[in-house]
Parts: C-alpha cells; sequence; structure tokens
C-alpha cells in the first residue's frame, strides 16, 4: 500500500514539526539547566567558604548593587547566627528574570535547621553567577 | 532549506527570548493614580496606579458559598489566594504572569503592595463592616506587603483558633477603650519574643513589654521607654524596654482596616520593630506563623 502525496506532506510536516521541538528543546534547555547548576554550585561555594570569613574568596561570590550590604558586615552576621548550608532541595529560574535563580536550601541556625526552606536569590552578574544576601 | 533554517530560527529565538517583548496593540488609556474600586454583591475588583506609575489589577470573588479567589496582579507578577475561612483553610501563591514560574518578593514589589495595602484601609470600610470578598482581599494584601523575600510564595495555610492562632484581643484595650489615649492606665502584654542572631526567644534582648492596640503613633512610628520618659523610634534590642504605639500587635503593618491582635502578630512586630528590617530572613518565622493569624484570626471590634 502506498502513501497518497497528500499523506506524504502530512508525515513531511510532522516530521519537520518534531525536528522543530527537539532543536528548540536543545536551544533551550541546557540554557536553564546550566543556570540552575551553576546557581546550586554558588551557594555550596559560598557556604563552603563561609567559616574562613576570608571576604578576598567570599566577596566575589557575593552580589553587588541594589541592597546588597557590604561582604564583611554580611559575613560577620552569618556567622553570628551560625549559619550553615544543610541541603539544596530545588533551583528554579526566576519567571520574571532569567538572569536570577531562586534557589531553595535548608539551612540550619546555630545548628537548628530550619524546617521551612529559605529561597536565596542568584544572580548574573559579571559573568557570574552571585548570591544576593 | 533557507526558509527552513529561518523558520528554525524564529522558533528558536520566540521559545527561548525574553517575554519583554514590544507590542503592536495601541496603548490602553492609562487609568487615573490611585485606587479605583468596584464592590458589587460576590466581587471587588479594581485598579491601583502608584505615583511611581506602577499598575495594579485586583480582584476577590466568592466562588462558592464562604470561598473566596482573592487575585492580584502587577509587576509582572500575580499573587494569588483561595481563602475558605469557615473551615480555616487557604492556599496561597505568587508566579511570573507571563509564563507561570516561580518569582520571588522583591522590595519594589512589597512597595507596591504596601501602597496598595493603604489605599484599601482609606478606601474600605473597616473591620466586619467591608465586605467579606473586599475583607479577605484587603487582608491577604497586608500579607503580601510584608512578606520576605526568603519566604516561598506557594503554601497552604490552615489557621484554627487556640491550635493556629491565640487571640490577644484584651491587651489592646487600655484604660477601658480600643482607642485613644490611656491616661497612664496601662494593660501590659508581656513578652513580644522572636530569635534572631542575637539570641533565642528566651534572650531579654529579644524581649519587649508591649501596649498592644490603636492608642497613640509618632509620625507613623511607636515609642518606646528611655529612662523614664517615652521616647519616639524604634528600641535595637534592648533589655525588655516598654513599647507602644502605631498598632502594636495587630496583623498586617501599622494601623489596617482589620483589628486583629494576635500572638504572632504582637512576635513579628516585636521582631521587625526591634533593630530588624520587615523583609529581614530573622523574621521570617515570625512572619509564617503569623500568616493563618491575618487570614482566619476574628476582628477584636
Amino acid at each position: 500500500m502506498s502513501r497518497s502525496p497528500r499523506h506524504g506532506g502530512a508525515v513531511r510536516v510532522a516530521r519537520a514539526c518534531g525536528w522543530l521541538l527537539a532543536l528548540v528543546t536543545l536551544a533551550c534547555a541546557p540554557s536553564e539547566a546550566k543556570k540552575k547548576e551553576a546557581a546550586q554550585a554558588n551557594v555550596r561555594a559560598f557556604f563552603a567558604a563561609l567559616p574562613a570569613k576570608d571576604c578576598a574568596v567570599l566577596g566575589p561570590l557575593l552580589a553587588t548593587g541594589g541592597s546588597a550590604r557590604p561582604c564583611e558586615d554580611t559575613v560577620r552576621e552569618l556567622h553570628e547566627h551560625g549559619m550553615q548550608l544543610v541541603d539544596i532541595m530545588d533551583a528554579k529560574v526566576d519567571g520574571r528574570n532569567p538572569d536570577a535563580v531562586l534557589v531553595q536550601a535548608k539551612l540550619a541556625r546555630d545548628g537548628a535547621v530550619r524546617e521551612e526552606p529559605y529561597v536565596l536569590r542568584v544572580e548574573h552578574q559579571d559573568g557570574g553567577w552571585k548570591l544576593r544576601l | 532549506m533557507r526558509k527552513i533554517l529561518g523558520a528554525v530560527a524564529a522558533v528558536v529565538l520566540f521559545a527561548c527570548g525574553s517575554p519583554s517583548g514590544t507590542s503592536s496593540e495601541p496603548a490602553a488609556a492609562q487609568p487615573e493614580e490611585g485606587l479605583t474600586l468596584a464592590v458589587e454583591p460576590g466581587v471587588t475588583r479594581g485598579t491601583f496606579l502608584t505615583g511611581a506609575g506602577t499598575e495594579v489589577k485586583l480582584s476577590s470573588r466568592e466562588v462558592e458559598p464562604g470561598v473566596y479567589r482573592i487575585e492580584v496582579r502587577f509587576n509582572g507578577m500575580t499573587l494569588a489566594g483561595l481563602v475558605d475561612p469557615e473551615n480555616g483553610v487557604s492556599t496561597l501563591d505568587g508566579f511570573a504572569e507571563a509564563n507561570g514560574q516561580d518569582t520571588q518578593m522583591t522590595d519594589a514589589d512589597r512597595e507596591v503592595a504596601a501602597a496598595l495595602y493603604a489605599a484599601l484601609n482609606a478606601e474600605l470600610p473597616a473591620g466586619d463592616a467591608a465586605t467579606a470578598e473586599a475583607k479577605y482581599l484587603r487582608r491577604a494584601v497586608g500579607m503580601w506587603a510584608e512578606h520576605p523575600d526568603t519566604v516561598q510564595m506557594q503554601r497552604t495555610v490552615m489557621g484554627e483558633q487556640g491550635r493556629g492562632y491565640t487571640m490577644l484581643c484584651s491587651y489592646a484595650k487600655c484604660n477601658g477603650s480600643w482607642t485613644g489615649n490611656c491616661g497612664g492606665s496601662y494593660n501590659w502584654y508581656s513578652y513580644a519574643k522572636h530569635d534572631c542572631q542575637h539570641g533565642g526567644w528566651d534572650y531579654t534582648r529579644n524581649q519587649q513589654i508591649a501596649q498592644l492596640g490603636n492608642h497613640t503613633t509618632c509620625s507613623g512610628d511607636e515609642y518606646y521607654m528611655n529612662g523614664g520618659s517615652w521616647v519616639c523610634g524604634e528600641p535595637d534590642h534592648w533589655i525588655r524596654p516598654k513599647v507602644i504605639g502605631n498598632c502594636f500587635g495587630r496583623c498586617g503593618g501599622g494601623c489596617g482596616g482589620d483589628t486583629q491582635y494576635t500572638l504572632d502578630a504582637t512576635n513579628h512586630d516585636g521582631c521587625v520593630r526591634n533593630g530588624h528590617a520587615l523583609a529581614s530572613a530573622y523574621c521570617d518565622d515570625q512572619f509564617v506563623s503569623a500568616i493563618d493569624d491575618e487570614l482566619f484570626a476574628s476582628n477584636c471590634y
């Protein structure tokens, strides 16, 4: 049984749509996944370096501008409160800003893990991903 | 082939591009600055334009008997709530209008929500005199106006008196009255408490002795006792200072249109009016605890 020319055209259109969908998926998905990975890596790197209190290391991991305070103030306050990263639960690109990722993280304060995750904002600044605290 | 490649490029650009593209639709007439509200049976809706030009669209409608769907849209964000006061259940959410993805409250968003809350307080009848749709809209907006960045927008809130929230109405009266000067006859609540980098709930610098209620204010602020005199402003982790004014202990910021005085709202005020900013992460837990109070607690008067 041979396919009619009309049927063949429909198959070609469907195939083209399939390719288009695949290309869109390839073009978009890795970009979003990379953003989330980079944002999570930033949060992990910041909290890993926090105990040393060295703003030469921590400063470049923090977002600047807006409501951001000097690195020394932020680090001192986090230390006073004994903030530690326990786990990263999830990360999502901010629906209103493709250059920001919202990282849901479980944090401990003075050793006590807060049940409700914190939403930490990581922004793309100066070619890197920076935590806004 | 070139056409196909062009189509692919167009689709990819459309799919991955920013939603903030230019529109070819003609610009609609701008509403006037301030709040325009229509209160009808079963629905309250309107628009609000801030002085900075941000437009807010708001609505609250009864979708089933005693169940209200609230929607507030501005800055590319939709704030949504479904509130069932009779059963003490509500679901709340906040997401990007363009794509439905998660987003976060920012300083700019809180500023708009606070301005809208002030306008609703001025426009709507106070307390239970407002229609149910309008009242729950006002309460939800008051809650969003204080929503910290670090707290997830999507949540289910259960509210039950005695379990979820505790009323402190009796402490909102002084000298036998809900409002007006206490005339030196106070009714102190001990203690408004929070925990933060300075210490836990039992740390005396995280505690305040408060006269709740609408009794005084100084330029929209409160008073605290300093060496036997009342000083306008907020203490910063003093040892159990006495505080009064600006509707301390009331749900919502300042003196809102509802008159709910509760334990969690008192503790939240004891945090954000004690050396911490409104959106401070140290006051997150007090904020989350006070959400059900704001949505479901009865008005004291």
